[in-house]
């Protein structure tokens, strides 16, 4: 009975916040089958590590921790896919937007530029569209807040760089 | 374009589409087994353990039975050579278990993971060369003493016209060419299978403390 009260606990936890991990899945693969490979991958460790959550930070926190790590560490998958790969579209949750076809265009590259960056950039843009505090980002990634923020900026600066090159050809 | 403006968008992937993809995803995916390289590792260790067991155990009863005790200094070398290699095993697995702490924040996991995979190497290269040696000399002793009718050359064996150094010698430099070509193919093997994953991984590790 216990177990089986833990495993819909847990269903329903990750059921709350499983937009983390599909997010994590869409920046770190960049095609359906390795997203739907990390996706699983992803829930299985949560599974594994569930037992051990204590509560001693946010649920959310332990799963950016657990998503991030694993996509990180996968060295299968980035084998099979090197880092220089672009989608060819959006993915559908941008697609699917209600935004005008040059706004839609420019989301698009943006997250094309995404793509091109390190392991680390990602997890950092990531954590900051989902309006994470540094504190946060600190408690996920292990970095210090002053280094974050160092970091955070070159990210944006680079995506600038990289968005105004694809987009405006310059 | 400026990264604030995908925020809002980006939210709208929390509500959209996941609840229809999850439902009936997550139900059966927490039994399934995983396919992340540490746990492919361990099934592979335990698969290598089994066919090692069954190998050398098997080789210790049929020299038991099949000479009725009168070679069974064969059965215990071999059983002796069974337990080195479940230490080994055990060894490895222990490094395996240690090699990962995916609740932990990224940066000290992947310290952990890049520290662990190098002594998990480390001990792979340098546990499997030794026992190259002693495996091949252990044959040797065996195919010369207790196998009848094999013959091997005369230069490893003292005799009248093979000074007892000389067969030493010989001896010493086969098993010595024989465990470092081993040791080359284990090198290249090893950095065939983790070369790039360590690499991979302290670049992470490099561009994380970048700053620090």
């Amino acid at each position: 009975m216990q177990v089986t009260a833990s495993h819909d606990d847990f269903l329903r936890l990750v059921n709350e916040h499983s937009g983390i991990v599909h997010k994590v899945c869409h920046i770190y693969c960049s095609t359906d089958e390795d997203r739907k490979d990390l996706f699983q991958e992803i829930v299985i460790q949560l599974w594994k590590s569930y037992p051990k959550f204590r509560g001693e930070s946010r649920f959310s926190t332990w799963m950016y921790r657990i998503a991030l790590n694993t996509a990180i560490s996968d060295f299968r998958r980035q084998k099979r896919n090197p880092r220089v790969s672009y989608p060819d579209s959006a993915p559908f949750e941008i697609a699917d937007q209600p935004h005008d076809a040059e706004k839609e265009e420019k989301l698009r590259m943006l997250y094309k530029a995404i793509t091109k960056l390190s392991e680390v950039e990602k997890a950092l843009v990531m954590l900051y569209l989902d309006d994470r505090s540094y504190d946060e980002m600190e408690e996920v990634l292990g970095i210090n807040q002053n280094n974050l923020r160092v970091k955070m900026k070159r990210v944006k600066d680079k995506l600038r760089e990289l968005t105004k090159t694809t987009v405006y050809g310059t | 374009m400026e990264l604030d403006q995908l925020k809002e968008v980006w939210k709208e992937m929390e509500k959209k589409g996941t609840a229809e993809k999850n439902s009936g995803q997550l139900t059966y995916l927490p039994g399934r087994r995983s396919h992340s390289p540490i746990a492919k590792m361990k099934r592979n260790l335990f698969i290598e353990l089994l066919f090692v067991i069954v190998l050398f155990g098997g080789a210790a009863v049929y020299y038991f039975i099949a000479f009725k005790g009168r070679v069974s200094e064969v059965s215990w070398t071999y059983i002796v050579l069974a337990l080195a290699f479940c230490v080994y095993y055990y060894r490895k697995s222990k490094l395996l278990n240690e090699m990962q702490c995916v609740s932990c924040r990224v940066k000290s996991n992947l310290e952990l993971h890049v520290k662990t995979l190098e002594k998990y190497v480390r001990f792979y290269l340098i546990y499997g060369t030794a026992l190259i040696p002693v495996l091949f000399i252990f044959f040797g002793v065996l195919i010369r003493y207790k196998i009848p009718g094999t013959n091997l050359p005369g230069i490893f064996y003292p005799s009248a016209a093979n000074p007892w150094w000389k067969a030493i010698l010989m001896i010493v430099l086969v098993t010595a060419a024989v465990t470092l070509l081993f040791y080359m193919l284990n090198k290249w093997y090893v950095k065939k299978l983790y070369g790039n994953h360590i690499k991979k991984l302290r670049q992470v590790l490099e561009e994380m403390n970048d700053g620090d």
